[in-house]
């Protein structure tokens, strides 16, 4: 959920960019015949009831460039996801507990809350757009004492998503695959950070999936034996780069380069919760040394209690499928 | 944290465990088959989903690759299994099987499926 940057703490940048998986995955969203699972680098692309806890990170540290070894990363998140109308909801989360090792730290991470809309979904063909803005409310989260700081700034982050499944296309083979995408800019509300005064840099998130729903084949395509037909395997990628406010290169340290991780992961849809486990391996020694993990359980509050708290404040249960 | 996490976990297994209300309505397996081959004409369909689903909104139909309709009894539902007689033998051919159903918490799903059957 952080995906913010400071400059001046480059171990930070790895660390945030790296775990912002941890929190990144919310609700589920169903489009037509299409399960678009809670995805573990990027949110999914529709509003909807949920709990994702928790939300677990692993990062190991990057290399710097004076070869010196940034702190190991881990995290344990969490996110609540309400709908409000079929097609705006609202969410409040945190990358909740962090700690590092070498050197050891830890802290409480800053809360974030946003609202999301669905501008368009297309349940024929699969396909939904929408976007949203959330806040990370600075130093709601450990104080500037602590061993593990939260930033002491409030960051803006305008995102959108997009999500096509292929099931309206004639080949079998092709029509349980799907693709998911998230573009997020991130604005911190002051150019300095208080705690060292360094730059905070905005900063452009981009990611991706790629899944192939053995959920979707089991249903539509072929059916598969029952410890398949739940799954939905993936590979994931995101990515982010600083763009303003980043100041000039510093000898030793990284300070513009893009960081990310790619991996495979694969999601468990259950009746009432998903669980997902991801390898992220690091796209260069800024973003990690070796491969970290990101794991969440994810529950379904629409299912669970769809007439109390999995249901929107105002209006219908949205539409999951197509007109007939 | 985990004075925090463990009487939230609690109260979220609590939650699923007691809640009677159901979720969405996919297909889970059906006879024939999804996607299979049959020898000889199946006697009737038989689709299970992965929920319960409410009897006066689901249905089932029948129809040739070419487009043709194939009679099919009216379904009967028990709990979240639908079962439809076929009205006639059906010849070798490619057949679709379409769907819709509505689960019990009122979430609408639909699909269809192809069998073949084979002499």
């Amino acid at each position: 959920m952080s995906r913010t940057f400071s400059v001046g703490l480059p171990s930070a940048i790895a660390a945030a960019s790296l775990l912002l998986g941890a929190s990144g995955a919310t609700a589920h969203t169903i489009v037509g015949n299409r399960v678009f699972p809670a995805t573990l680098t990027i949110d999914d692309p529709g509003v909807n009831d949920e709990l994702a806890l928790p939300a677990f990170a692993y990062m190991p540290g990057g290399i710097e460039p004076n070869g010196s070894i940034d702190p190991d990363n881990y995290n344990l998140g969490w996110e609540y996801a309400k709908t409000i109308t079929p097609d705006l909801g609202v969410s409040i989360g945190s990358d909740g507990y962090s700690w590092q090792r070498n050197p050891s730290a830890s802290g409480w991470a800053n809360i974030e809350t946003q609202m999301k809309y669905v501008f368009y979904q297309n349940p024929e063909h699969e396909f939904i757009v929408a976007g949203a803005t959330s806040v990370e409310w600075g130093s709601t989260g450990s104080p500037a004492s602590s061993s593990l700081p939260s930033d002491p700034f409030t960051t803006v982050t305008p995102k959108v998503y997009i999500g096509k499944g292929f099931g309206d296309l004639e080949n079998d083979f092709l029509r349980p695959i799907a693709v998911t995408g998230e573009m997020d800019y991130s604005i911190p509300t002051t150019s300095i950070n208080s705690l060292d005064g360094s730059l905070n840099p905005t900063v452009l998130t981009y990611g991706a999936t790629l899944q192939y729903s053995l959920l979707y084949t089991n249903s539509y395509v072929h059916q598969l034996p029952e410890e398949f037909s739940k799954l939905i395997p993936a590979v994931e990628a995101i990515f982010s780069s600083p763009i303003s406010n980043t100041g000039p290169s510093m000898p030793g340290q990284w300070v513009h380069e893009t960081t990310g991780v790619v991996g495979p992961s694969v999601y468990y849809i259950g009746q009432y919760f998903e669980v997902g486990v991801m390898a992220q391996v690091p796209i260069n020694e800024a973003s990690g040394r070796h491969i970290g993990a990101l794991a969440v359980v994810d529950f379904f509050l629409d299912d669970i209690a769809p007439t109390t708290l999995g249901k929107p404040l105002f209006g219908a249960p949205p539409s999951r499928a197509n007109a007939y | 944290m985990r004075r925090l996490l463990e009487p939230l976990l609690t109260a979220v297994f609590t939650c699923c465990l007691t809640t009677l209300a159901l979720a969405h309505a996919f297909l889970d397996h059906a006879t024939p088959t999804v996607g299979s081959s049959v020898q000889g004409s199946p006697s009737e369909l038989s689709l299970t989903f992965t929920q319960n689903i409410v009897a006066g909104f689901s249905g089932v139909g029948l129809k040739s690759e070419g487009g043709g309709s194939v009679p099919v009894g009216k379904p009967s539902i028990s709990g979240n299994t639908l079962t439809a007689r076929i009205g006639h033998a059906l010849k070798p051919g490619v057949y679709v099987v379409s769907w819709h159903v509505v689960s019990v918490d009122t979430h609408h799903t639909q699909g269809s499926f192809k069998f073949t059957v084979t002499p």
